[in-house]
């Protein structure tokens, strides 16, 4: 984006070009995909930035504050939340899903189900970095959007490299995608650090080999989990299983 | 995002971007409670409640203002989870404490998970602009926050002792500055990929 353009997209907006010129530019528009672009973004700019110092919004704010003391200042008993209670056929719904996961307990209790030890956790990340970027890296992870989630990691990682976190999450993303080498570096990475994710990383890495058929190497790592850390009792018993 | 018709709720959004006092009442009294029970259950209290309703709604009003805010969902599920994601994070950084209550969470339809992931998306990226913002030198700085308000550009060149075509192009160049860095920030290629 040179300085030329970008004088080029303000005459533009401030109608300062005359209808030749306004006419090539409109011709370049839709010519030049990133001249588009540009111009685009230019426009997004200045549109949210004027926002943010426009009076508008700033009497916005004001009546906004004023509009939250009054419903917050007024007696307790009128802001109380009501309580939301389930229709008699939720309840029926509610039943019937207890009833299925008792059912799939059931069905699973005799030889181990990978399913059943695959990572699942809905994640939530320690702030460090942006507010903003963690909520991406979290939300697309929880969504299951695994590429998504691993190019949030990785920008996250850009700032933080050593952080044992989100390697520990981009490895199981790697993983749900079935990229088991790139999970199985990090894994590794983590297995020979010392961090809090040491044999979290050690009992994932293990269900990856059994994920791929390794029955030995992830009998390996699950033995490898020292007694005292909090990952030992289902290793031990997976072990058994295996 | 498809060509959706807005939702009914819709009325609520337009309320913000007119600064409808009438409505943005009704707008605490049907949806603040169970923001305001919510945070309750998970260590927080009402000030705090208070502050993040207000952010919320915030933000909701600065996309309707400058994005044309089209909501195909209910106001309700948008909001709240607005508040819960914003929560969630917020909670995390004060207590190092995981948040595990979950009350009646439910099934999250995929509108209202679109609704909210575009309005954290515009929230990420006017938090970028701000802070790009706040990069740029004292003459662009200056002369932008002139241009926003109610001046003409004749009468901010002549109070910052420019010729007026000399302000106009700087202008045109510290804006432009902006949209450069913004272009090259990594939280804006990410963005622009999603």
């Amino acid at each position: 984006m040179d300085d030329q353009n970008i004088i080029l997209f303000q005459n533009y907006l401030d109608q300062k070009l005359t209808l030749e010129e306004k006419k090539t530019f409109e011709q370049r528009l839709q010519a030049d995909p990133e001249f588009e672009s540009d111009f685009e973004l230019y426009q997004e700019v200045n549109d949210v930035v004027s926002h943010l110092h426009s009076e508008e919004r700033n009497k916005f704010k004001e009546a906004l504050s004023q509009a939250s003391s009054t419903f917050f200042e007024k007696p307790a008993k009128d802001k109380e939340a009501k309580v939301i209670r389930f229709k008699p056929w939720q309840y029926s719904v509610a039943a019937s899903i207890a009833l299925l996961i008792g059912f799939f307990i059931f069905q699973n209790s005799g030889s181990p189900s990978l399913n059943d030890y695959v990572f699942s956790d809905t994640i939530t990340l320690t702030e460090r970095g942006s507010e903003n970027l963690h909520t991406l890296a979290e939300t697309s992870f929880n969504k299951g959007t695994y590429p998504e989630a691993i190019t949030h990691f990785k920008s996250l990682l850009a700032e933080d490299p050593n952080n044992a976190e989100y390697q520990f999450y981009m490895a199981v993303a790697h993983d749900n995608l079935q990229q088991f080498d790139a999970a199985s570096i990090l894994f590794t990475n983590l297995i020979k650090g010392s961090s809090a994710y040491k044999y979290k990383a050690t009992f994932y890495a293990a269900i990856s080999q059994w994920r791929q058929d390794n029955i030995a190497q992830a009998k390996r790592y699950l033995e490898s989990i020292p007694d005292g850390a909090s990952e030992y009792k289902v290793a031990r018993k997976l072990l058994k299983k295996l | 995002m498809g060509e959706s018709r807005p939702h009914s709720d819709q009325k609520y959004i337009h309320a913000l971007r007119d600064n409808d006092s009438k409505l943005i009442s009704e707008i605490y009294e049907k949806f603040a409670p169970k923001v305001v029970n919510y945070v309750r259950q998970n260590s927080g209290d009402e000030p705090a409640a208070r502050d993040l309703i207000q952010e919320v709604i915030m933000i909701i009003y600065d996309q309707a203002k400058t994005k044309n805010l089209q909501l195909t969902c209910p106001f309700d599920a948008y909001f709240f989870l607005l508040c819960k994601r914003k929560w969630l994070t917020r909670a995390k950084k004060i207590s190092k404490h995981r948040v595990t209550n979950e009350p009646l969470s439910g099934f999250i339809s995929e509108t209202v998970e679109e609704e909210v992931m575009a309005t954290q998306h515009f929230e990420t990226k006017m938090q970028l602009f701000k802070s790009l913002f706040q990069k740029l030198g004292d003459t662009c700085r200056e002369i932008l926050e002139l241009s926003f308000g109610k001046y003409a550009m004749e009468e901010i060149a002549s109070q910052l002792d420019l010729s007026y075509a000399y302000a106009r192009k700087k202008k045109s160049l510290c804006m432009g500055q902006l949209t450069k860095w913004a272009k090259e920030s990594a939280v804006y290629k990410q963005l622009k990929e999603q």
